[in-house]
């Protein structure tokens, strides 16, 4: 997936073996899933030399959720945006998800690129502002969750419309908090997909989950379920 | 709910979401924070991120 992944440990008990594991996980799923490594079952499948049906189960778990955010999103989030298919933008938040189960610790913040797996806070976490990178536009507390952030400030991060292929216009960045990251993450690729019409839609997403978009030339509008301190 | 991509459905979903939205001006601030979110994307630009930074400091205490 081409991400660093930070873990901060507040635990004095947890075992480094645990960390271990988590990281081994991390590895595999790169293993399986990555678009950049021609034997990965993701690779295969779409050059065609594997059918879904003879995918393992992490696999085809992955794009069945890919299938249903897909449909809850409208068609914002899909992993054949650009074409070919990746399922990279569900696969790092599940991942994330997944291997902090793997760490026994009180508390534990797992920090994929920017996107977090929160566990045994507070933390207290800034979200990096759209404009002038060493800022923040809002610091949220946070016990457990996750916490994603959909932008294109960044080279390599192009998201674009599905719809038209087009990057959105209007829209600076979108964060989404809530439960699961996978989904949060989902929903901030599709809510930002979405340009300006992005924030109405993150008015009706589940309970739960709370967004905050940033917009052109600076307007910041957050749903009922964001809570920024 | 959730809403629909496109088509009149969501148009007048969108209609009844928009006022329960929160609206405020875009601020530039620095706090102490554990952590940041952000849609930093690859090893050589997170080194040079906030991130990043404050990774370093941590090491260094």
């Amino acid at each position: 997936m081409g991400m660093p992944v930070t873990a901060h440990v507040r635990d004095p008990g947890c075992a480094g073996a645990d960390l271990d594991a988590a990281f081994a996980w991390l590895r595999d799923v790169d293993a399986l899933f990555s678009t950049y490594r021609p034997e990965s079952e993701i690779s295969r499948l779409e050059a065609g030399t594997l059918a879904v049906a003879d995918a393992g189960p992490l696999v085809r778990e992955v794009l069945d959720r890919c299938e249903a955010l897909r449909h809850q999103t409208g068609g914002y989030f899909d992993a054949r945006a650009r074409g070919a298919l990746d399922p990279s933008g569900l696969v790092k938040g599940w991942a994330l998800e997944r291997a902090a189960a793997l760490v026994d610790a009180g508390s534990l913040c797992l920090d994929g690129g920017g996107d977090l797996v929160l566990r045994g806070g507070p933390w207290r976490v800034g979200v990096r502002h759209p404009r002038e990178r060493d800022r923040l536009c809002a610091v949220l507390e946070l016990d457990e969750g996750a916490v994603a952030t959909s932008a294109t400030y960044e080279r390599g991060e192009h998201i674009a419309d599905p719809h038209t292929g087009r990057p959105p216009r209007g829209v600076l960045s979108v964060t989404v908090t809530g439960p699961d990251l996978a989904r949060a993450d989902a929903y901030a690729t599709a809510a930002f997909a979405m340009g300006e019409a992005g924030p109405a839609w993150t008015a009706g997403l589940p309970p739960g989950y709370g967004a905050m978009t940033v917009l052109e030339p600076g307007r910041v509008l957050s749903t009922p379920g964001w809570r920024s301190i | 709910m959730l809403l629909s991509g496109d088509g009149p459905h969501t148009e007048a979903l969108n209609a009844r979401a928009e006022p329960i939205l929160r609206e405020s001006a875009l601020e530039a601030g620095s706090a102490d924070v554990d952590v940041v979110s952000g849609a930093t994307s690859t090893s050589e630009i997170w080194l040079d991120s906030l991130q990043g930074a404050i990774d370093k400091a941590r090491r260094g205490r």
